[in-house]
């Protein structure tokens, strides 16, 4: 072969190589993402007399609450719906208390207590079919900023969007277009000196508070903050403390004296002894804030799922020693499909398995639980059993399901209350 | 005399005189060009062409072969087209020609990089080039050619980057390329 021939194609191959840069390369990205808008609130819109409304469908379920022959259902961001539930097969509803940024609620005493975004409203339940607004408690739980002109950050409403952008720019969680900062997952930033950025990705598009009453106290969580408030005035709520125990906090129930308040990373053990001072006792490591425990006569359930926030990817039902708190012990492990809400009332354990439905144990001998029965035509979230009337309220996919109990072996479906739109 | 091969071979010309006598080339290539994040990638690639001779000056054919275009399941493509090939003189020895091919490319998901490329997919193809063919005594012929690549493809990968550990089924980018490349080919006729 003649170098008059190599030549010119070592000359091409040369040429090539130098001049990539006139060509380039077009990617475009279909990027999908979920764009948060902040949500503002005037305070004087925010602030104002709250008056029951007539029933309206329910939309979403939040947190139940049983007091009496009523339900509270919270729909969240929204309000509360009541129900005349004296007959559980056939609840009837009274009606609807639009209560803006509500996402909890606890009862005591004829007054129920609500959060209404950074504000805690008080409602005397005398006629507990019909609310009436007596108290307001204003900046107690967290917002995330005032602007003067559009007033209070509250939430950020989030908005699916379908883009198509150069490549380049299609990468991680933040892309910057038009100038604004947009955001793929639940972390949002708001552009805008005056007000605050939130740090932690939690509560937005979920809840800010958790509540509780112990004794003659209520006690919430936000973020990063456990907040006791003095009920010793029912009618006048009073914010007694507030203690920063860490981040990533987002349930709290309690256990006799003591409050578990669970965490990303765990779940720390508080003590009562001084209601309006709860102090850390320990730690406890066996359950996080994604994992929901219940706790009967020193044994505590925990179901542990996968596809949280917290990061898990086992599926099962843990039984632990707690008779002495600050030395739980884990006793035994059951596997699960895909275990949620759990509930125990006189050694029945309800577990709510997701799209497997509801799962009801003998759970007298935590060695051996036995399946008692399984509804599995629905999907179930959450339960609560109330053993004076015998009846499970099953939060669902679809709705407020009601079963009686009474014989455990054979659920008896008694009432649905429907989701609208389900 | 035999190919490296030990295929023996014909020139392409010699038969060129005969209309409707087939040929076989296979080709060595490498492609250069600038990705849409201004990085140069290079590339490499073999492609084999069987076809006919319409005319002394007019051939088709069909081929295929692997592109290795870069990085990325996208840009790992077997092709499958068709092609047009002009020579426009009719020279026993040392002719240029000019081709035009066109076709799809087919693109596969390496199980290695799953968690990366979700999905991925080949795309439209087209080639122009213009080289040089220069035929030895012993009857078969080397050729040059230099040209133009265009070659589309796709892929759906994962938002994952280790610091958020990506958002579960729905959190995807899917991703169009339309790639340019030169290209530079070497082939063997016989």
């Amino acid at each position: 072969m003649k170098m008059s021939h190599v030549l010119p194609a070592m000359s091409l191959l040369v040429m090539s190589i130098l001049t990539t840069a006139c060509l380039k390369d077009d990617c475009s990205a279909d990027h999908i993402y979920v764009r948060y808008d902040p949500v503002f609130i005037q305070p004087k819109v925010l602030r104002t007399t709250i008056q029951l409304r007539g029933a309206k469908p329910l939309e979403s379920a939040g947190k139940i609450y049983v007091y009496g022959q009523y339900l509270f259902i919270n729909e969240p961001g929204e309000g509360i719906h009541i129900f005349d539930n004296e007959r559980p097969s056939n609840p009837q509803p009274l009606g609807f208390l639009p209560i803006p940024g509500n996402i909890d609620l606890a009862i005591r005493s004829d007054i129920l207590y609500a959060d209404s975004y950074m504000d805690l409203v008080a409602f005397s339940l005398k006629n507990p079919g019909k609310p009436e607004f007596i108290n307001r408690v204003e900046n107690v739980f967290p917002h995330f900023g005032f602007d003067e002109a559009r007033g209070f950050l509250v939430d950020y409403a989030p908005t699916k969007v379908e883009e198509v952008i150069p490549c380049s720019q299609a990468s991680g969680d933040q892309v910057f277009i038009n100038g604004g900062l947009w955001v793929r997952r639940e972390v949002a930033l708001a552009a805008g000196s005056n007000l605050k950025v939130p740090t932690n990705p939690v509560g937005i598009g979920g809840s800010t508070a958790r509540f509780t009453i112990a004794g003659a106290h209520l006690y919430t969580v936000s973020n990063s903050d456990l907040k006791a408030f003095d009920l010793s005035v029912p009618e006048k709520p009073k914010l007694a403390g507030t203690i920063n125990i860490g981040w990533g906090i987002e349930t709290i129930f309690p256990y006799y004296d003591l409050l578990f308040i669970g965490s990303r990373a765990g779940m720390f053990i508080f003590d009562t002894k001084d209601p309006l001072k709860p102090r850390q006792l320990a730690e406890f490591e066996h359950a996080n804030a994604c994992d929901p425990v219940v706790a009967e006569d020193g044994i505590a359930y925990v179901t542990l799922r996968s596809g949280t926030e917290c990061e898990g990817f086992i599926n099962q039902l843990e039984i632990i020693d707690v008779a002495d708190v600050l030395k739980p012990r884990l006793l035994k492990i059951y596997p699960m499909h895909h275990p949620i809400g759990l509930s125990i009332t006189r050694g029945t354990l309800f577990i709510c398995e997701d799209d497997q439905g509801l799962k009801v144990f003998d759970a007298s001998n935590w060695k051996d639980l036995q399946l008692l029965d399984h509804e599995k035509n629905l999907t179930a979230f959450d339960v609560i059993a109330l053993e004076d009337q015998k009846v499970a309220i099953v939060t669902g996919e679809t709705g407020i399901l009601q079963y009686d109990f009474s014989n455990p072996k054979d659920l008896k479906l008694l009432s649905r209350i429907q989701i609208s739109g389900e | 005399m035999l190919l490296p091969l030990g295929i023996s071979a014909q020139s392409l010309a010699g038969r060129d005189s005969a209309d409707g006598k087939g040929y076989h080339i296979l080709h060595f290539q490498s492609t250069a060009g600038q990705t849409s994040w201004e990085e140069s990638e290079f590339g490499f690639g073999f492609e084999h062409v069987s076809g006919i001779s319409l005319h002394p000056r007019l051939g088709i054919g069909v081929g295929t072969g692997l592109n290795v275009l870069g990085y990325g399941d996208h840009k790992r493509l077997v092709p499958v087209f068709a092609e047009l090939r002009y020579l426009p003189f009719e020279r026993p020895r040392h002719r240029p020609f000019l081709i035009l091919d066109g076709g799809y490319a087919f693109a596969w998901k390496d199980k290695a990089e799953a968690d990366v490329f979700r999905k991925v997919e080949g795309g439209l193809r087209m080639h122009l080039a213009a080289g040089v063919e220069w035929k030895t005594r012993s009857g078969w012929a080397l050729m040059t050619d230099f040209g133009y690549l265009r070659q589309h493809s796709a892929l759906e990968r994962n938002n994952f980057w280790w610091w958020n550990g990506g958002g579960g089924d729905e959190d995807f980018i899917r991703e169009t390329h339309r790639m340019q490349r030169w290209m530079l080919r070497i082939g063997l006729a016989f």
